[in-house]
């Protein structure tokens, strides 16, 4: 009975776990097909006639491929690095400072934390127009420099730090910000971590506010790049769009699968179940 | 007024002083800014506009593709979030005793959350090509006309559905498991004493009631996910066939920014806000009471 | 060295006043404590000595010159915490540095990598290298320098925090409940270990405390606070003998001062649970005796003594402690030899005050034999004598 119970339970969780590998193992193996192979008729697992060197050729030749990482990369770490600046100071102060109007300052953070990105596209859209600072790095990275999940996670931490040990540092002559930086945030380095990578994955993702301030293709990001490239190849050549899409989504598998602990603690660190 | 305490006292002000101007500039700001734009008749490049009232908000109730649009997000998150959550539990379960494979199976389930959420559309896409795709594969393997999933009026909305269910049983599961992994071992014991030796009425008396705040958070979350749903419809479907996967930011983002009228996007932006708000505003009531560090 | 000047200092936050007017004068390498209750404001006076927090009103001088305007880090001043403080991300070597990088290398000179290459820094670096070394070894503490907080044990973390506090050699140390996280045995030998450092720094030590041992053993003059007030300093001999305050005579001693009330009825007799006997010149209306524990003994004699009951008795191996009540439901504790004739529980027994022991408090309860106007008592404490109303016979005290 036991027995058979255990073998139910992982015939029911391979089953799953193929599901959710599908579009992964199609991914890979259709990008390494030949055009002739992919319009075949019959889908196999296994390439029947390799295409993979055309198809990776393709996306390298074809498609700034390897600018959109980068972009990619720039605005996340820009943003994630203006974020803790912005962040950290603020929620030392609510965390750790008695003052006028810091109740009324958390309540705005607690209501900014409502706030979904679309509601203030149209206005911040506006904004950005009138600085003339549409379609350009910055257009994607300044509106997500103040992020109030990060003031409220880090001030969540701070608070449980002792005000002992500030008071310690303070009599062994340090300034509030050598503490913030050389007490708090070596001590919240956890949730600093889990923090990164809420960022991280949102803003890797993006798609909607990319896509409303950019025209110029050289500031594409990995999203709006293949979708992109999509649109662009009306969509007959799988073998190189699925290529695109191994090359945007691989790194990340890997950082992903080297991290998974960090990764998954990060993702639940939101939710309040640690 | 002593040095020492002067700077005391200044010194919360400048270090909240960069956050509170930026959450003016881009939270705070642009939600007043919305508010106000939805009640007047102002549209992207006029240099003047008048106060309307409700003429935005009456439009857009006679307006058949904007209640379409409405009850499509109602839809969609029918179809989402009580599927995700039951399969997130189960799955949750199911792996939390799963011995050696735990972590190979939570990885597993985690991986679709974590790929690049657009890549991972444009291979579905492909997957449920009907001539070219896996799904071609399947059709003909049950014997059934593989029709064009996506372009098929009944079926596209689901099918986005489906899609949105796969990326996220993954986050449900280790939210899951977080909150079963926190049931102590004794409780099952002691509810063993009590006569709850079948899996159902270990589950009815014990790990349903303690995951119930977990349950909870996980249906709020998932709501406020599926309320936000743009990539999938912008990137498969483009509201269609037939605006039949016509959402809410679907539409706010072709009225803004396609045909830039403004102060109708402005509208349903508000609208928007007030249905997403309700959810919002208990995720972050519940934010403020769970988040705490040891 | 140092000498830290108080005068009329007070505090408040919002509505309450936490300090009325502190005035107090720590000579120049003296062990002194703050000896109180929690919320009595001695921790709070300890923050404003070091800076951590400002008076709201009064002076501050630590070797005579001003400290308004004067912050943490520029005050002679270490303090070591009651939860030590260490910090849990730095090593034992780490934690003892982190006062003299942050004094002795310019900001410059801080930063990584860079710092190294700008002029002196390695020279400094060395000599700061060395001096935590000397400390650590000083202290027993060598063996640890790579060690985090988490891996060392309770009194382990008490001597790191010792040691990054008397590092930058400062003029004052201040000590806030150091040993209240020690077992019971670390904490009696950290006591000797602290009042031999001090010696041999010859530092002035303020030194905050509950515990009225602490401060007996190892301070030079204890000062009592309570509500924000302090009653009396004085060396510890003069607090236990001649506390000012009935507040302080109940604070200092272990067990607990017998407190009597009593009533002065006609001038120079007074009334003691029953027993009448004549009360010193001045004193009159309600007031209280105070007997200690020890000199509060049972005895054969019915007459002249209290009638009590015994409700409890604690045996401490070396003495007994016999719990008993008297008329009128006064709680008294005597404190017994072990080869005295224990009482049981239920017992009617006589109490008897040992002579030239009691103290007489005054309705506001102030010492009597210490009041200034009047000066010494006219009476002898030795020849006053009680009287029980019934019988006609008297006492000595």
């Amino acid at each position: 009975m036991k027995i058979f119970s255990g073998i139910f339970r992982h015939l029911l969780l391979l089953t799953g776990s193929v599901f959710m590998l599908i579009p992964f193992v199609v991914m890979l193996s259709t990008s390494l097909k030949s055009q002739a192979d992919i319009f075949s008729g019959t889908f196999s697992l296994l390439p029947g006639e390799w295409g993979a060197t055309a198809n990776y050729l393709q996306v390298f030749t074809k498609l700034p491929i390897l600018d959109f990482m980068l972009n990619g990369v720039i605005v996340t770490t820009s943003i994630f690095l203006i974020q803790v600046i912005v962040a950290l100071p603020c929620a030392y102060a609510l965390a750790k400072f008695h003052f006028k109007g810091r109740k009324l300052l958390f309540n705005c953070v607690l209501w900014c934390l409502l706030i979904p990105p679309q509601a203030v596209a149209i206005p911040v859209f506006m904004e950005l127009y009138s600085f003339g600072m549409l379609n350009s790095y910055a257009a994607l990275i300044v509106p997500w420099t103040i992020s109030v999940l990060g003031i409220f996670l880090m001030r969540q931490f701070f608070m449980a730090i002792p005000d002992d040990i500030i008071d310690a540092a303070r009599m062994d002559g340090m300034g509030e910000v050598s503490i913030l930086i050389r007490i708090m945030v070596p001590m919240a380095l956890p949730a600093l971590t889990a923090f990164g990578i809420l960022s991280f994955i949102a803003h890797w993702n993006d798609f909607f506010w990319p896509l409303i301030c950019l025209q110029d293709v050289k500031y594409f990001t990995p999203p709006l790049g293949i979708a992109y490239f999509k649109t662009d190849d009306s969509g007959i050549s799988y073998g190189p769009l699925m290529a695109a899409a191994c090359i945007i989504t691989i790194p990340l598998l890997i950082t992903f699968l080297a991290a998974r602990k960090k990764f998954m603690q990060g993702v639940s660190i939101q939710a309040g179940v640690k | 007024m002593n040095l020492q305490s002067l700077y005391k006292r200044l010194l919360p002000y400048s270090f909240s002083a960069p956050a509170l101007v930026l959450m003016f500039l881009f939270l705070i700001g642009p939600i007043i800014a919305v508010l106000f734009l939805s009640f007047t008749d102002w549209q992207l490049g006029e240099s003047s506009f008048k106060l309307v009232g409700l003429q935005n908000y009456r439009t857009l109730f006679e307006d058949d593709l904007f209640l379409r649009s409405i009850g499509n997000t109602a839809l969609y998150i029918l179809m989402t979030v009580p599927t995700t959550l039951l399969l997130g539990l189960g799955f949750a379960m199911l792996i939390l005793k799963s011995g050696r494979l735990r972590s190979f199976y939570q990885t597993v389930y985690f991986i679709p959350f974590m790929g690049t959420a657009v890549a991972m559309l444009i291979v579905w896409d492909f997957v449920l090509n009907p001539s070219l795709g896996v799904w071609a594969l399947v059709a003909q393997w049950i014997g059934i006309e593989p029709i064009n999933l996506l372009r098929n009026e009944m079926t596209a909305l689901p099918v986005l559905a489906f899609i949105s269910i796969w990326q996220n049983i993954g986050f449900a599961v280790v939210l899951f498991m977080a909150g079963l992994s926190g049931i102590p071992q004794e409780m099952y014991e002691a509810g063993e004493l009590d006569g709850a030796d079948d899996a159902l009425s270990r589950f009815s008396l014990v790990t349903w009631p303690l995951v119930s705040h977990v349950t909870f958070f996980v249906l709020i979350l998932l709501t406020v996910h599926s309320f936000q749903v743009f990539e999938s419809v912008a990137v498969l479907t483009r509201g269609g066939p037939n605006d039949s996967t016509e959402v809410l930011t679907y539409t706010m983002y072709k009225e803004g920014f396609d045909f830039f009228r403004t102060n109708i996007a402005s509208a349903i932006t508000v609208i928007f806000l007030l249905g997403i708000g309700t959810f919002a505003l208990v995720k972050a009531a519940w934010l403020e009471k769970k988040v705490h560090y040891q | 060295m140092a000498s830290i000047t108080m005068e009329n200092i007070g505090k408040s936050f919002g509505q309450t006043d936490v300090l009325k007017g502190i005035n107090l004068n720590v000579h120049d390498g003296e062990f002194i404590s703050l000896l109180g209750s929690s919320g009595c404001g001695k921790s709070t006076l300890l923050r404003i000595i070091s800076g951590l927090e400002r008076q709201s009103s009064g002076r501050l001088l630590i070797g005579d010159k001003d400290m308004d305007n004067v912050f943490p880090k520029n005050r002679s001043v270490s303090m070591v915490f009651q939860s030590y403080a260490l910090y849990p991300h730095l090593t034992v070597f780490e934690n003892m540095a982190v006062p003299l990088v942050m004094r002795k290398l310019t900001r410059l000179q801080r930063l990584p990598l860079v710092g190294r290459f700008i002029g002196g820094t390695s020279s400094v670096r060395q000599e700061m290298r060395d001096r935590i070394h000397h400390l650590a070894e000083t202290l027993d503490i060598h063996t640890l320098l790579n060690r985090k907080p988490a891996q060392l044990s309770g009194g382990q973390r008490q001597r790191v925090a010792l040691g990054r506090a008397m590092v930058r050699e400062p003029e004052v140390f201040l000590m806030d409940e150091p040993l209240s996280n020690l077992d019971t045995k670390m904490r009696a030998h950290m006591r000797t270990e602290l009042a031999e450092i001090h010696r041999n720094l010859g530092a002035t030590f303020v030194y905050v405390t509950h515990d009225q041992e602490e401060a007996m053993t190892m301070s030079d003059r204890v000062a009592l606070m309570i509500d924000g007030q302090i009653l009396q300093v004085a060396t510890p001999r003069e607090i236990y003998r001649s506390p000012v305050h009935r507040k302080v005579a109940e604070f200092i001693g272990s067990p607990r001062i017998n407190i009597l009330p009593g009533i002065v009825t006609n001038p120079e007799i007074m009334e003691v649970c029953g027993i009448k006997c004549p009360a010193p010149k001045g004193l009159h209306g309600k007031c209280f005796i105070g007997i200690r524990p020890s000199r509060l003994i049972p005895s054969e004699q019915a007459s002249g003594t209290w009638k009590a009951r015994v409700t409890n008795v604690e045996d401490l191996g070396s003495s007994f402690l016999i719990h008993s009540t008297l008329a009128g439901e006064v709680r008294t504790i005597s404190r017994m030899d072990s080869r005295s004739v224990i009482p049981q529980v239920g017992d009617k027994i006589y109490l008897k005050p040992q002579p030239d022991c009691a103290m007489f408090f005054d309705s506001e309860g102030w010492n009597h034999n210490l009041s200034s106007e009047r000066p010494a008592q006219d009476i002898p404490v030795s020849a006053l004598t009680f009287s029980e109303e019934s019988h006609e016979s008297a006492i000595a005290i």
